[in-house]
């Protein structure tokens, strides 16, 4: 099973090779994101799954380069599409943003400029990166709210960011970032702020875009339930490395880390028969004071003295699995979470 | 309109559809009373400064020794020709005030373009690039801000050996700046953080387009609330200057050197100094009431209240 799914992995897209981000303070460096190694494959959805402060969000700013001015990245290698992007000039890297890649955030209510309609933010989006006119651009922006599922695309056009409401203006946030076409697409807590029902419609239409064109997305979220939805890959991070990679099929079916099944157990289930919710013990450890060892083990249930004295490799223990646990062996054995 | 608006506003908003109805500026205008006399003091100044030849009887500028140091028309001695009495040279107050509010108006609002102007580029600047380049240009605000502003201003004026008009809308101009820079990159600073531009860096939206489009029309309200009060300190500032002798020099006519030439009147002509500062108080009152109000209304916590 898990060779099959291996082998169906398309052409990368973006490597990420040795990511690390340093802080500096006034007596020491910090390190929110360490060696943290991933690739994300043409037309797939890789989910990005962890705590707050697990270093998600500082990944994918330091994939767009827009990390703030304090903190140093360093990489081995952060290709898009071949194009180094540690080597870029910061205007190569402007130029790349918006064409190459594109980001949407948590916040659709705050995403658009409050003073100009939404068409006017669209069709400069679009004239950004291509040479049209303005006629030109205004179709193609109503085409794109139409490919967002926005109805009457022509009078929301003309239409104040303040008319619409907080899924509406996830969806033009969407139009926007892929009114270019880039070929990946950073979605940023996409739905966290939005209804639940609401979610799941973005969800799908994300999905559904990137298949229209052929962009690949990389999904951050807390949400695991996010994540077995559309996710077609898993890469769960903890205190700034990652601790498990695998398929979506793969992780759901047999979690390998004892933080993944943490993770997995603290979800509500609909046949949970005990009154309390399972939670992981504990909070992430905070940068500045990192356990020795495995770093998750003062919250691990199955820490022994070996994971206290030396910190595990992230090793690709089967076929496309890849797991940061010296005893994924002993413990992953049951099946476990959603079928 | 004026009742209409008040009584048959829950009648207005059941009939639907708006009709009729004033703008929102106008309504939260009638609404608000310090708004209302701001509007009505500042329009009329601003008519006497443009038409001021055609409102002035006189020419404020004729000598006339017959008619010294007239009372105004409504004490006993008081000439019905002239309204607000003559001063030593038999000048007619009246006359002189009306022409007056020129020079205000033109410094006041020329030195605030001047300065907002200045300001809003270092403002911009600091905010948005931060480092290095907001370390200098705060650290220069800190040291005008150290030195007291009529002091710098009248240096200044010394120093280019002052009187002209374009020599004190530039000396008050740059010796304002200094609310704008750091009013400004205040905005920028929390704007910069704002998602939509951070969205808008995300799309490789380019520094320049960022700084234009996003962040300067989302500190717009604040820059026209603050240039307002800043009109109002302005013509202060040119009246204090007049007034030591040091601003507008005469055949031009200034509120403060109006009042400097009264002041030796004081005790036996009251007159001739308090007409020129009823009006310079009254004009830099209506427009602070002028700067409430806007600031109010371009509030957008308002936006949604009427």
């Amino acid at each position: 099973m898990e060779m099959q799914q291996q082998t169906q992995r398309k052409e990368v897209l973006l490597e990420v090779d040795h990511l690390n981000t340093y802080i500096k303070t006034e007596d020491r460096v910090l390190q929110p994101v360490r060696d943290v190694s991933f690739q994300v494959r043409k037309g797939e959805l890789l989910g990005i799954v962890g705590e707050s402060g697990c270093g998600k969000s500082m990944t994918s700013l330091s994939i767009m380069g827009l990390t703030p001015k304090n903190i140093t990245v360093q990489a081995n290698h952060l290709l898009l599409g071949g194009k180094e992007l540690t080597k870029l000039s910061r205007r190569e890297l402007r130029e790349m943003r918006g064409k190459e890649m594109a980001m949407i955030f948590q916040e659709p209510l705050t995403s658009l400029n409050p003073l100009f309609t939404i068409g006017y933010q669209l069709t400069e989006t679009i004239r950004l990166h291509n040479q049209v006119t303005k006629k030109q651009a205004w179709e193609r922006a109503v085409e794109m709210l139409k490919h967002v599922e926005i109805p009457r695309p022509e009078h929301v056009m003309k239409e104040y960011p303040n008319a619409l409401s907080g899924g509406m203006r996830q969806r033009v946030m969407i139009a926007i970032a892929l009114a270019n076409r880039p070929s990946l697409l950073i979605a940023d807590e996409p739905t966290t702020a939005l209804d639940v029902t609401i979610q799941a419609q973005i969800l799908y239409l994300m999905k559904q875009l990137m298949k229209q064109y052929d962009t690949a997305i990389m999904l951050i979220t807390h949400d695991l339930g996010v994540v077995a939805e559309v996710a077609d890959y898993v890469l769960v991070m903890y205190a700034g490395q990652v601790v498990e990679e695998a398929s979506v099929y793969d992780l759901f079916r047999r979690p390998l880390h004892p933080y993944t099944r943490g993770l997995m157990n603290s979800t509500i289930k609909v046949h949970q028969s005990e009154e309390k919710l399972d939670t992981i013990e504990g909070t992430v450890p905070s940068l500045a004071d990192m356990p020795a060892g495995c770093r998750f083990n003062p919250r691990c249930p199955f820490a022994t003295a070996a994971c206290r004295d030396k910190e595990p490799p992230l090793a690709e223990v089967l076929p496309g699995r890849k797991v940061r646990c010296i005893r994924w062996n002993e413990l992953g054995g049951e099946g476990h979470g959603e079928q | 309109m004026k009742k209409n608006d008040k009584s048959s506003l829950a009648a207005a908003a059941a009939a639907g559809p708006k009709r009729h109805r004033a703008p929102r500026w106008l309504r939260m205008l009638w609404r608000s009373k310090t708004g209302l006399i701001g509007f009505v003091i500042v329009t009329v100044v601003l008519v006497f400064a443009v038409f001021a030849p055609w409102i002035a009887p006189y020419d404020p500028n004729a000598i006339n020794p017959v008619d010294m140091l007239k009372p105004p028309a409504f004490m006993e001695g008081g000439d019905m020709r002239y309204l607000l009495g003559t001063d030593n040279l038999g000048h007619d107050i009246f006359s002189r005030i009306v022409y007056g509010a020129r020079i205000s108006m033109l410094i006041g609002v020329c030195s605030v373009v001047v300065a907002g102007f200045i300001g809003t580029l270092f403002g911009l600047l600091a905010g948005y690039y931060g480092g290095i380049l907001d370390a200098i240009i705060m650290r220069i605000t800190d040291a005008f801000h150290a030195i007291p502003r009529t002091l710098l201003a009248l240096v200044a004026v010394s120093v280019v050996s002052g009187g002209s008009v374009t020599t004190l809308i530039v000396v008050i101009g740059i010796t304002g700046w200094i609310t704008y820079a750091r009013l400004i990159r205040s905005e920028v600073l929390s704007l910069k953080e704002r998602e939509f531009v951070k969205a808008a860096i995300t799309i490789g939206t380019p520094d320049r387009t960022i700084i234009l489009r996003h962040i300067l029309p989302n500190v717009f309200s604040s820059f026209i609330v603050v240039s307002t009060l800043a009109v109002a300190t302005s013509i202060l500032a040119e009246s204090s200057l007049s007034f030591l002798g040091l601003g507008i020099n005469p055949p031009n006519i200034s509120w403060g050197g109006m009042l400097s030439t009264g002041r030796n009147y004081l005790a036996t002509n009251w007159w001739v100094a308090t007409m020129p500062g009823i009006a310079l108080t009254l004009t830099v009152l209506g427009i602070m009431f002028l700067g409430n109000w806007l600031r109010d209304l371009l509030d957008p916590y308002n936006q949604g209240l009427q």
